[in-house]
């Protein structure tokens, strides 16, 4: 920001320097709270939901990309996934979906996901997977 | 006999059945009636002139000397001699001899003068016969019971022995003459002495009807000996006058008899108590035998069943049993876990074995199939695999915040420029690493054996596969270089983390059995078929007794030196179930002490993609 020329109009710098939005619904407070933490150190901006019923309420400031854990007491990942996907506003915003299960890959396929990532995963293999689908 | 008519006299003399000759005092034959005539088949006129004391045949019979006593004078009885017709008397034409004995006498006339002698001789050939006989089958009957393995004794109505085979001595240890002084009673064990009077007292009670009894009586040398017996009364015969009792020793038998009975009792036992249900059917699947718990296991009472085809095959299984019969026909064996059928139609999980019983041709005579009910051991190994599968999910949960925080963290200090903060954290990172596979480990076992373990098939080029796992296990291990010879082009279509996790087992193996050698080896191998990964260490090897178990679940190698490698001994099963389910083949070649290769092959995708 400091290298930025203080005339530029402000709408301009905000689209600029607009931090990128990852909605992450877990239901696992230990790894929403490191998510969060994790993905702020990487400049992202986080919005977080416990059960994944925000994901029903979006509708203005969609967020830039959504990371999903598909096993989440009470509401059904995939569900959740297929109405993102079958709903003109948010299909385009890339899925990826989290799972202790490695058998879970085949059903994010299923489900339309963008992406699919195991847990325990590494942050590195993470970054790389938000950095591919951020930039496309 | 003067006031005797003379031809009523030869009436008589005629008519007399006992043969009879006259001689004159010199020996000359005067007169024989019909009764020698009889006995000889010759009439008097054909024999002509014979003077007996020139008879030489009578001479050698050594009769003679009695003959000339009576010409003497005397009356004398003649002893038994064969005589045969046609040695003394010429005109005799058949060969026909008899036995003979007979008296002799002199008749004197009035002045006391002999005036003639008389023979009267009569035919024992028959009785001599039948005494013989009988003579002889006294002897066979001696010999019979001397001889025979059965004693025979006979006793008075008080048990006093008075007659006892010699075979006595063999099973008694007595002989006869000293077994005779003794009452048998005294004899018989105490404990089976009044049955043994009793069978007394119930033969004579009633004398037609024969006695079995089972009783031990005492050897000489003061064993007991186990005796089967029958007796039977002949009190009243009275050319026996006993009771006669004939016995056979059986200890030994006895001894084999008890054993077969315990034996069979304790199998019937075995059956009877056993949880697992024993069956038998002949080789056309008729059931002959039906145990208790059989009945309570699939519902059919033994009255049902038995002589019945075995009816707990439902359809689906038919051919599953069918080839099962055909292997124990043939004398084979088998264990099987499988599904049959209650007698309401409902099925069951069961484990059962079956064994032919042969015949002493070895040929299969029946077979015996023994089952166990494991629908509840299922049950309980999907709630096995239930927990397990979810206790690993709840295992990794933390895992991941772990594993997050500790890459946030490294992160962090690298930023700060606090580089040993920073590796203190990838050291943890990497010991997490450690800690999921083996959460993964247990849980693909759970799937293995569920029969859960999924694949998730994709086309992917080999080489930057190989080479991303190598440096994922390099980053693990500052000691040993990872070096990659060959390489190919070639894609696989497979599960590219699967085939991925068994490398990188056959690589975290490598590095961990060999401590002290610097270098791992891995060869990439290609023909037009199949790709061959292998991975070569210089560390303990395999021993040869451990080779055998080596894919085996749990299995660790484990020497005296080397016993702290740590591991729990899952990684090369789950591989090799991996690449099973992948189309390829899994081994090792192994020295011990010089190091091991692991391979493996996986199809090859010919698609152009």
């Amino acid at each position: 920001m400091k290298g930025l020329p203080f005339i530029l109009p402000f709408p301009l710098v905000t689209a600029m320097i607009r931090k990128k939005k990852i909605l992450v619904s877990e239901d696992d407070a230990g790894i929403l709270d490191v998510l969060r933490l994790m993905l702020e150190d990487e400049n992202y901006e986080v919005e977080i939901s416990r059960d994944g019923k925000k994901i029903y309420q979006l509708d203005n400031e969609l967020p830039d990309l959504i990371l999903l854990d598909i096993w989440m007491s009470g509401v059904d990942g995939r569900d959740l996934c297929r109405y993102l996907k079958n709903n003109d506003k948010t299909k385009n915003i890339p899925v990826i979906i989290l799972s202790a299960n490695k058998d879970t890959e085949q059903i994010a396929k299923e489900v339309g996901a963008d992406g699919f990532l195991q847990k325990p995963f590494d942050m590195e293999e993470l970054l790389a997977k938000l950095h591919e689908h951020l930039s496309s | 006999m003067a006031t005797l008519d003379s031809q009523l006299f030869q009436l008589i003399f005629d008519q007399s059945p006992i043969s009879t000759q006259i001689f004159d005092p010199s020996g000359e034959i005067l007169y024989v009636n019909r009764a020698w005539e009889r006995m000889w088949k010759v009439t008097l006129k054909d024999v002509g002139s014979y003077n007996i004391l020139q008879d030489k045949q009578l001479e050698e019979a050594g009769v003679m000397s009695y003959i000339k006593e009576a010409f003497d004078g005397k009356k004398v009885t003649i002893p038994v001699i064969k005589y045969i017709p046609k040695k003394s008397i010429a005109r005799v034409a058949h060969r026909e001899h008899r036995l003979t004995k007979g008296i002799a006498y002199p008749i004197r006339n009035s002045k006391g003068k002999i005036q003639m002698v008389v023979l009267q001789h009569e035919d024992v050939t028959n009785q001599l016969v039948q005494e013989e006989k009988l003579r002889e089958s006294e002897r066979l009957f001696k010999s019979i019971t001397d001889n025979s393995l059965d004693g025979v004794r006979l006793i008075d109505e008080n048990g006093k022995i008075l007659y006892a085979s010699l075979s006595t001595s063999r099973i008694l240890g007595y002989s006869v003459a000293e077994y005779k002084k003794l009452n048998i009673i005294d004899l018989v064990h105490p404990e089976d002495r009044e049955r043994y009077k009793q069978s007394m007292r119930d033969l004579i009670a009633n004398p037609k009807k024969p006695v079995y009894l089972r009783y031990r009586i005492q050897h000489k040398n003061g064993t007991w000996r186990w005796m089967d017996g029958v007796g039977r009364n002949f009190l009243n015969d009275p050319d026996i006058k006993g009771m006669l009792s004939t016995y056979q020793d059986i200890t030994e038998r006895k001894v084999v008899e008890d054993r077969l009975w315990n034996t069979n009792q304790t199998l019937k036992t075995i059956i009877q108590a056993s949880p697992l249900a024993v069956y038998v059917v002949d080789t056309s699947g008729t059931v002959i035998m039906w145990s208790t718990m059989a009945e309570k296991m699939f519902g059919w009472k033994a009255r049902e069943i038995i002589g019945e085809k075995l009816p707990i095959v439902q359809e689906e299984m038919r051919s599953e049993f069918d080839n099962h019969m055909k292997k124990l026909l043939s004398g084979g064996t088998f264990t099987s876990e499988t599904v049959r059928m209650r007698k309401d139609r409902t099925l069951f999980d069961v484990s059962i074995s079956a064994a032919p019983i042969l015949d002493e041709n070895g040929k299969t005579e029946s077979i015996v199939a023994i089952a166990m009910d494991i629908t509840e051991r299922k049950r309980l190994e999907k709630q096995k695999d239930e927990f397990m599968a979810i206790a690993s999910h709840e295992l990794k949960t933390p895992v991941t915040s772990l594993k997050a925080y500790a890459q946030v963290l490294e992160k962090r200090f690298r930023k700060k420029g606090d580089d040993e903060s920073a590796s203190f954290l990838q050291k943890m990172d990497g010991q997490i690493d450690k800690l999921t596979v083996l959460i993964r480990d247990l849980l693909d076992v759970t799937k293995i054996e569920g029969g859960k373990l999924q694949f998730s098939n994709s086309l992917f080029a080999v080489r930057p596969f190989v080479d991303e796992i190598i440096e994922e296990v390099q980053r693990t291990t500052e000691k040993h270089k990872i070096i990659k010879r060959g390489s190919t082009d070639k894609k696989i279509y497979g599960d590219r983390d699967r085939i991925g996790q068994v490398l990188t087992n056959f690589l975290t193996n490598a590095v961990k059995y060999s401590p002290d050698s610097e270098k791992v080896l891995v060869s990439v191998k290609e023909n037009d078929d199949f790709v061959k990964i292998g991975v070569r260490d210089f560390g303990i090897g395999i021993p040869k007794h451990a080779q055998e178990s080596i894919f085996q679940r749990f299995y660790r190698v484990v020497s005296p030196h080397h016993n702290t490698i740590p591991g729990i001994g899952l990684g090369l099963y789950i591989s090799a179930e991996i690449i099973k389910r992948q189309g390829g083949t899994i081994g090792f070649k192994s020295r011990e002490h010089e190091g091991t290769t692991f391979y493996f092959t996986v199809p090859v995708s010919n698609s152009n993609d």
